[in-house]
């Protein structure tokens, strides 16, 4: 199997994605974790993307004073002019940059990294710097009160800036774990579904190829089937010549014969009818096979075609000195049948167990009735109970007293040209088709077929018809 | 392939350790994170399963500045190396600029190790790429168990070779460094070649081998090489 190329849209290995801030982050809960950093150390910060978006702004102890300031006209035209100040710096990967506002209060602008790229920047503060003293404010219009403004300037955390410097560097160290797990999450779920998607490519391939096969596989075995109907045809017809003419020699219709020709020609006559048979079987069991049986069904009473299949395999047991035992219904049970079809199989069924009894053996009939739950597809996985198909069934069990069969080989008895003694020195001979065929034949009539065998002791076939047509 | 951002100065390169399942591709990875300057390398991300084995891959990046500017970006990955991973294996090796490829030294693992090199290739040209263009060292691993390959059976087939092929005890980080710097500069003149790197970058072989291959100071490192 060739394996498919990547798709070539995908030109880009999802490994050499470049995510940004927001793929990394959970922004709900990176948020509150901003919060609550702000609050322990009463000092906000603003988080920019890459792009220069705002992601996060949280107040710390400097946002009263900056609200005071925004309240008036020209302090707010001089905050934004600062915070577009701020936002459009470029930082590098080299290290923080500290900005005094017009306030004169601090900012310490510090690059968020990942993998050595900058993904975006922290602007920490305000804050006031140690020891410094604030330039006074003026021009901000009538209505702005220095002393207000000097109250809540006051209350800005004033910090040295390594203090400053500690505190940033813890919170960096935070986002970039952070950052790790969400580069680690993304990327894992990324090659994730990427493999899936592989994976199913490769499985959807691989069922197309199976599928031709099967096709491919489908349309030889029916070709088969057909090559075998139309030779097994074309080989009964002359057949039909020889044992015909035979026939007639035998009567004399062409002259007394001698004892020796009388042989012969009986020897020609009975061979040519078992090829006859085997041609019969395999035709009977090709056409089954293309799906060409047909059942002439009527209303028949089965023990007719018991008795009338038992009276054909007489002459061959008391030939082999069996006795044959046929123990039918008191009362005619009358089913819907194709009588030749069920006959045939009976006949196969019987004329099995007097080849397989042993000399002064016996084989059993019994008709009988049965409950039987079927087992097919409507039924899987459902618990008994639930089960459909629950019908009654009429039984006609052959027994044997011969060799039984043994338990590896139970199951593959009714495969076709399958053989338990498939040795060239076989004792009996045989197609290895009869039981196929009587399965088929079975199971066209909605019934079943069964063994029960016990090396040395015999086996007990049975049939199962069911007494009402189904649905 | 590698990747070159001019408008934000950014070069990345792939190097993919590969290998038969437990020849030690992670634990060269975890060595070389021990070795190398902790001011370069970044952290190792290993997504592995309960037992020790890697899942997806592991990935450790090692980045450094240029003179000129550029941030050189190395991405080492490994391929997860048990079977039924392939899929994985090819999407790590999509666009690889390098394959160190780690063998197990034992004997009786030359069929795991020839069975993944045939994966290699496979997964190479699934992603376009060819086994004898793409820059390829083998590392023998696991030069301190019993029953491996001799060091005289091992030169004698590197000689036949045109792959530069490196032993290596990663556990104790022996002949890790080496390897890398081995596939490093057979990757580099790869792609000088192809991108006229030194050109854009204004930094030659050596000076980019010395940039990524710093090592912590005092870390004692063993030779490996052939």
């Amino acid at each position: 199997m060739t394996t498919p190329p990547l798709s070539p849209e995908q030109g880009e290995s999802v490994l050499q994605h470049r995510f940004s801030l927001v793929e990394l982050l959970d922004l709900g809960s990176f948020r509150e974790l901003c919060e609550s950093y702000a609050q322990l150390f009463q000092i906000g910060f603003k988080i920019f993307d890459d792009s220069k978006a705002l992601l996060v702004d949280v107040k710390g102890s400097g946002g009263d004073f900056c609200a005071y300031l925004f309240s008036h006209p020209e302090g707010k035209s001089r905050c934004m002019r600062e915070v577009a100040t701020i936002r459009g710096m470029e930082l590098t990967a080299a290290g923080p940059v500290e900005h005094v506002c017009f306030t004169g209060l601090r900012y310490l602008l510090v690059p968020i990294l990942h993998e050595g790229s900058v993904l975006g920047k922290i602007v920490f503060g305000p804050y006031r710097a140690a020891q410094a003293v604030e330039p006074a404010l003026s021009g901000l219009g009538e209505k702005f009160s220095q002393e207000a403004a000097q109250r809540l300037l006051d209350k800005v955390r004033q910090a040295k800036r390594k203090v400053v410097d500690k505190v940033v560097g813890h919170l960096v160290l935070v986002i970039e774990s952070i950052l790790h797990v969400g580069y680690k999450q993304a990327l894992t779920a990324r090659v994730h579904v990427e493999a899936s998607t592989a994976g199913y490519a490769e499985l959807q391939e691989k069922n197309r190829e199976l599928r031709e096969s099967y096709q491919r596989l489908k349309e030889l075995d029916r070709l088969k089937s057909n090559f075998l109907a139309t030779v097994s045809h074309e080989l009964r017809t002359p057949l039909t010549s020889v044992i015909g003419y035979s026939e007639m020699l035998l009567e004399g219709l062409a002259g007394e014969l001698s004892t020796e020709q009388r042989e012969y020609v009986s020897t020609i006559m009975e061979k040519g009818e078992q090829l006859l048979d085997l041609i019969t079987s395999i035709l009977d069991f090709s056409r089954i096979e293309a799906g060409n049986l047909r059942l002439n069904q009527d209303q028949v009473d089965i023990n007719e075609i018991v008795l009338s299949s038992v009276s054909t395999v007489m002459p061959m047991a008391r030939k082999s000195g069996i006795s044959v035992d046929c123990a039918v219904t008191e009362t005619p049970l009358r089913l819907r049948i194709d009588g030749d079809k069920i006959r045939q199989v009976l006949v196969n069924l019987l004329g099995n167990a007097v080849k397989f009894s042993r000399e002064k053996g016996l084989v059993r009939v019994q008709v009988g009735t049965g409950f039987f739950q079927a087992d097919d597809d409507q039924n899987e996985g459902l618990p008994a109970a639930l089960s459909l198909s629950q019908e009654n069934f009429v039984t006609i069990a052959v027994s044997d007293s011969g060799p039984g069969i043994a338990p590896d080989k139970l199951n593959r008895i009714f495969d076709s040209f399958y053989q338990v003694d498939g040795s060239s020195t076989r004792e009996h001979g045989g197609t290895g088709l009869g039981l196929a065929i009587a399965r088929n034949l079975v199971e066209a009539h909605q019934g079943k077929i069964e063994v029960k065998s016990e090396p040395n002791r015999g086996s007990t076939f049975t049939v199962f018809l069911p007494l009402a047509d189904r649905g | 392939m590698v990747q070159i951002n001019l408008e934000q100065r950014e070069v990345t390169l792939k190097i993919v350790y590969y290998g038969p399942a437990l020849s030690g591709k992670t634990t060269n990875l975890e060595a070389i994170h021990k070795l190398l300057d902790p001011g370069l390398c970044g952290r190792l991300m290993e997504l592995d399963t309960a037992d020790d084995r890697t899942l997806f891959f592991d990935l450790m990046p090692v980045v450094f500045r240029t003179e000129s500017g550029f941030t050189v970006k190395v991405k080492l990955f490994t391929a997860p190396g048990q079977v039924m991973h392939d899929s994985t294996r090819r999407i790590i090796l999509k666009g690889a600029d390098g394959v160190a490829f780690v063998a197990d030294s034992q004997m009786h693992l030359h069929k795991s190790n020839s069975d993944s090199w045939r994966g290699l290739t496979k997964n190479l040209k699934a992603n376009g790429l060819e086994i004898g263009k793409i820059p390829v060292v083998i590392q023998f691993n696991k030069r301190d168990l019993p029953n491996i390959r001799s060091d005289e059976e091992i030169a004698m087939m590197a000689n036949n070779g045109k792959e530069p092929v490196f032993k290596a005890v990663a556990t104790r980080g022996e002949g890790v460094i080496e390897t890398l710097e081995g596939i490093l500069r057979e990757a580099w003149r790869s792609l000088d070649q192809n991108f006229n790197m030194e050109q854009k970058l204004r930094i030659g072989e050596e000076s980019f081998i010395r940039h990524v291959i710093k090592t912590k100071p005092g870390s004692h490192v063993q030779g490996g090489g052939l």
